[in-house]
C-alpha cells in the first residue's frame, strides 16, 4: 500500500503500522484472496502530523452535538417480540472535523455519525471522525482505500406466522416472501386457464342448483323452513353464494333429531350453523371458506355475494374446507382429502355426495377419482 | 468494542448479546455444499463466483421440471398441455443464454430433447397409473413448485422449493421432489436424505397456512435420464420405481435444524477450509468448478455472478 497522490504522496506505511482487518467475530477479512490491511487512525495521526504540522500552524478542531437520528446498532440486539432478535435502536452523536492551515482557512472537513452504545463510544467517535478527516486528505485507513471494517448485512427478522413442530422454527408469513409460487410461465398460464374453466363451471352448478333446490321446494310446498330452500331464492347474482351454500350442505352432518329444520328425509341437511341460526329465527353465517366468504340469509333477507377476488375464482369446489367436517356415522373426515375429493370431482365433473357415509366413504370416493375413469368414480 | 445489552420499553426481554449473529441465508444447495467443501460454498456463495458455462445436466432438469409441473397442473384441472413442446421450448431457451457443457455421454442438443420427449412421454404414462394428484392449498393454488421460508433459530432463515406436493389415492399426503439423475437412487437415499427433511421442515411450518393436516411421507421421483437408445430391448429413459418413505420423526427434523444451524455458525465464522476427503471419495476434481481456482489459482474459467438482493 503506498500512497499515490495528494498531501501524503508515497506515503507507505510499515508493516508495524498494519494490522489484519477483521470482523465482529475476529475473523480476518479477505477480499479477492488478499488479506485486508487496517491503518489505524494512531498511526496515520503521525503521518498527518508530519505534513499538516500543528507547530506551523495547523489546527484540527473537533465538535460533537446529539444526532438528530437514531440508528439500529448492529452490536446489540434485544428480542423483537415474535421469537426473533432485532437490532436495538440507539442514541447517535454526530462529530464534525476541520482542519485549517496557520491562516485559520479551512482546508478540509469530515462528519460521522455514532452510535452511541457504551461509555467509551464517544471517544471512538473522536477518534472515526479524525480518520475519516485523514481519509478526506488521501490518507486512507485501510487497503482497501476505507476507514472502517464492512459490516455484514443486516436484516430486520421478517415477522412469523404458526410454529413448526420443532421448537424456534416459525414460518415467515409475507406471502410474497414466505409462500412463494416458482411456477414456470406454461403452468401459471395452465393455472389462469383453469381458474378461467372453474369460475364458469361454479356458475353453471350454481344455476343447477339452484333450479334442483327449487323444485324440491315446490315438492314439498314449503318455502319457509329450511335454510337450503331459502338459499334457492337468492337472485341470480348471488350464484357463487348459492355454490358455496351447497358445499355446506355437503360437508354438513345429518342434521340432529329435533334440531334440524330439514322436513323431508330426502332433503340435505344444513350445517348445524345454520340450523341454529335457523332455529333462533336469525340469520346464520356459513363459514365454509378459510376467508368465509358467504353470508347466507336464511330469514328471507336476499342472499349477500361474496366479494370477488382471486381465491372465489377458482371453482369453490376446491377451495377451503369447515373445520372438523364430519361424516354421517359421527366420524371426523380427512379434511386435506375432502379438499382433494372435491378438487377432483370437479375436474372430472363428478357430483360430490352431499354427505359422506363415514371416513372410509371418502377415502373411497377419492380413491375412484383417481382412477381416471369418470362413470367408476360418480359414487 | 464492547457488545452492549439494552433493554427497550417495546421489548419483554432481553436475550443475551448475540452480536455476531447476523442473518444467514441457507437453502439445500448452499449448506450442503458446505457440508461438502467450505471453500466451494465461499467461491460460489461469498465470491459469486460460478462456470462460465453450465451443465446440461442443469438445463435438461429445469426444462423437465416446467414440463412436470405444466403437465401436473393440467392433469389437475383437466386441461390438456403440450409437454414436449414446454420441454422443448424450456431447454432451448436455456441453452440459447448459455455455453452448454456436455458430458461424452450426450452427442448434443438433439440428443437431449430425444431423450426428454421420451422420457417425458414415459412420466407422463407413470403419473396416469399412479394415481396421484398433486395437493391444492386452502386457496385453491395447486402446491407445485412453492418456496417457503422458515425462520430457524439463531437468525437463520432456510427455504426450500417444494416440486410437488401430492396426494396418493389413499389419501396419504407425499412431498415428492423431482429429479432426472443418470441413475436411480435407493430407498436408503430417500430415508436419508436432508433435502426432504427440510422440505418437510418448512411444509410443516407452514401447514396450517397451506391447509395441510398432515404430512405422511416424502420420496423422490426419479426420471433417470439415459440417451434414447438404438438398439430395440434396450430401456433408455425411464421412470424408476418410486420409493415414498415414513414422513421424518420430529426428532430426525430437529437434528436436520441443529445440523443447518452447524453450518451457518461455520459461515459465519467463515470456516471455509477445502476438504479433500480421501482419494477414492475427493470432491477435488475436474467436476468441481473451481479447482483450478482452488489449487493454482488460474481463474479461467470464472466468472463473478451480479449481486443478489434480498428481501426477507
Amino acid at each position: 500500500m503506498k500512497i499515490a497522490f495528494g498531501p501524503f504522496k508515497d506515503v507507505e506505511p510499515t508493516e508495524d503500522e498494519l494490522r489484519p482487518m477483521t470482523d465482529r467475530l475476529g475473523v480476518q477479512i479477505v477480499r479477492d484472496g488478499v488479506p485486508v490491511h487496517i491503518f489505524g487512525v494512531h498511526h496515520r495521526t503521525q503521518r498527518f502530523l508530519d505534513v499538516f504540522d500543528p507547530l506551523k500552524g495547523f489546527a484540527v478542531e473537533v465538535t460533537s452535538e446529539m444526532g438528530k437520528i437514531e440508528l439500529p446498532d448492529p452490536d446489540t440486539y434485544v428480542d423483537d417480540g415474535n421469537g426473533g432478535q432485532r437490532m436495538a435502536i440507539q442514541p447517535t452523536v454526530l462529530f464534525k472535523a476541520f482542519l485549517r492551515d496557520p491562516e485559520q482557512r479551512l482546508i478540509a472537513t469530515a462528519e460521522f455519525l455514532k452510535i452511541i452504545n457504551s461509555a467509551s463510544s464517544f471517544s471512538e467517535g473522536h477518534s472515526q471522525v479524525r480518520g475519516k478527516l485523514y481519509e478526506a486528505l488521501g490518507l486512507p485507513g485501510s487497503t482497501l482505500g476505507e476507514d472502517a471494517p464492512r459490516g455484514e448485512q443486516k436484516q430486520a427478522p421478517a415477522p412469523v406466522v404458526g410454529n413448526a413442530h420443532v421448537n424456534g422454527v416459525s414460518a415467515i408469513s409475507t406471502p410474497a416472501e414466505g409462500s412463494r409460487n416458482k411456477l414456470p410461465a406454461e403452468a401459471q398460464a395452465l393455472l389462469e386457464q383453469a381458474k378461467q374453466a372453474g369460475a364458469q363451471a361454479a356458475t353453471a352448478q350454481a344455476q343447477s342448483d339452484a333450479q334442483v333446490v327449487t323444485e324440491a321446494k315446490e315438492a314439498t310446498g314449503d318455502g319457509s323452513d329450511t335454510a337450503a330452500f331459502e338459499v334457492a331464492e337468492a337472485p341470480k347474482a348471488d350464484e357463487t353464494a348459492l355454490t358455496v351454500a351447497k358445499q355446506s350442505r355437503s360437508n354438513a352432518a345429518p342434521a340432529k333429531s329435533g334440531k334440524g329444520t330439514a322436513k323431508d328425509p330426502a332433503t340435505p341437511a344444513t350445517t348445524d350453523a345454520t340450523n341454529e341460526a335457523v332455529d333462533q329465527g336469525g340469520s346464520a353465517k356459513v363459514d365454509v371458506t378459510a376467508a368465509s366468504e358467504a353470508e347466507v340469509v336464511v330469514d328471507g333477507t336476499p342472499t349477500q355475494a361474496p366479494t370477488p377476488t382471486v381465491a372465489s375464482a377458482v371453482p369453490a369446489a376446491i377451495q377451503g374446507v369447515p373445520s372438523a367436517p364430519k361424516a354421517a356415522n359421527g366420524e371426523e373426515l380427512n379434511a386435506n382429502l375432502l379438499r382433494q375429493a372435491r378438487n377432483r370431482a370437479q375436474a372430472k365433473g363428478v357430483p360430490v355426495p352431499d354427505v359422506f357415509d363415514s371416513a372410509l366413504h371418502l377415502r373411497n370416493f377419492y380413491k375412484q377419482l383417481c382412477t381416471n375413469t369418470q362413470a367408476s368414480a360418480a359414487a | 468494542m464492547t457488545t452492549a445489552v439494552v433493554s427497550q420499553a417495546s421489548v419483554a426481554s432481553v436475550r443475551p448479546p448475540v452480536s455476531a449473529e447476523y442473518d444467514v441465508y441457507l437453502s439445500h444447495s448452499s449448506s450442503t455444499l458446505m457440508e461438502k467443501c467450505g471453500a466451494a460454498y465461499a467461491y460460489r456463495y461469498r465470491d459469486r463466483l460460478e462456470s462460465v458455462t453450465s451443465s446440461v445436466n442443469l438445463g435438461f432438469g429445469s426444462a423437465f421440471d416446467q414440463a412436470v409441473s405444466a403437465f401436473v397442473i393440467a392433469d389437475l384441472y383437466g386441461l390438456s398441455v403440450d409437454v414436449n413442446a414446454v420441454f422443448v421450448n424450456a431447454y432451448k431457451e436455456w441453452a440459447a443464454t448459455r455455453v452448454v457443457d456436455f458430458s461424452t455421454r450426450w452427442k448434443g442438443h438433439d440428443d437431449i430433447l430425444a431423450t426428454g420427449e421420451l422420457l417425458l412421454s414415459r412420466f407422463v404414462e407413470w403419473w396416469k397409473a399412479s394415481g396421484l394428484k398433486v395437493m391444492v392449498d386452502l386457496q385453491g393454488m395447486p402446491i407445485v413448485q412453492r418456496e417457503l421460508r422458515v425462520r430457524l433459530p439463531r437468525n437463520v432463515i432456510y427455504s426450500s422449493i417444494l416440486d410437488l406436493v401430492v396426494m396418493t389415492p389413499d389419501g396419504e399426503v407425499v412431498i415428492l421432489d423431482v429429479k432426472t439423475p443418470s441413475q436411480d437412487s435407493t430407498e436408503l437415499f430417500a430415508l436419508n436424505s436432508g433435502q426432504l427433511t427440510g422440505q418437510q421442515l418448512v411444509l410443516d411450518a407452514h401447514k396450517e397456512s397451506l391447509g395441510i393436516t398432515s404430512i405422511d411421507k416424502v420420496g423422490f421421483l426419479n426420471a433417470v435420464k439415459r440417451p434414447v437408445p438404438q438398439k430395440k430391448d434396450a430401456e433408455g429413459p425411464v421412470v424408476a420405481p418410486m420409493h415414498l418413505v415414513p414422513a421424518r420423526t420430529p426428532e430426525q427434523v430437529e437434528e436436520y435444524v441443529q445440523s443447518r444451524l452447524w453450518i451457518a455458525d461455520d459461515i459465519r465464522r467463515k470456516r471455509f477450509a477445502r476438504r479433500s476427503l480421501d482419494s477414492y471419495c475427493t470432491p477435488c476434481t475436474t467436476m468441481c468448478d473451481f479447482h483450478l481456482w482452488c489449487s493454482k489459482q488460474i481463474r479461467d474459467g470464472l466468472h463473478v455472478r451480479p449481486p443478489r438482493s434480498r428481501t426477507a
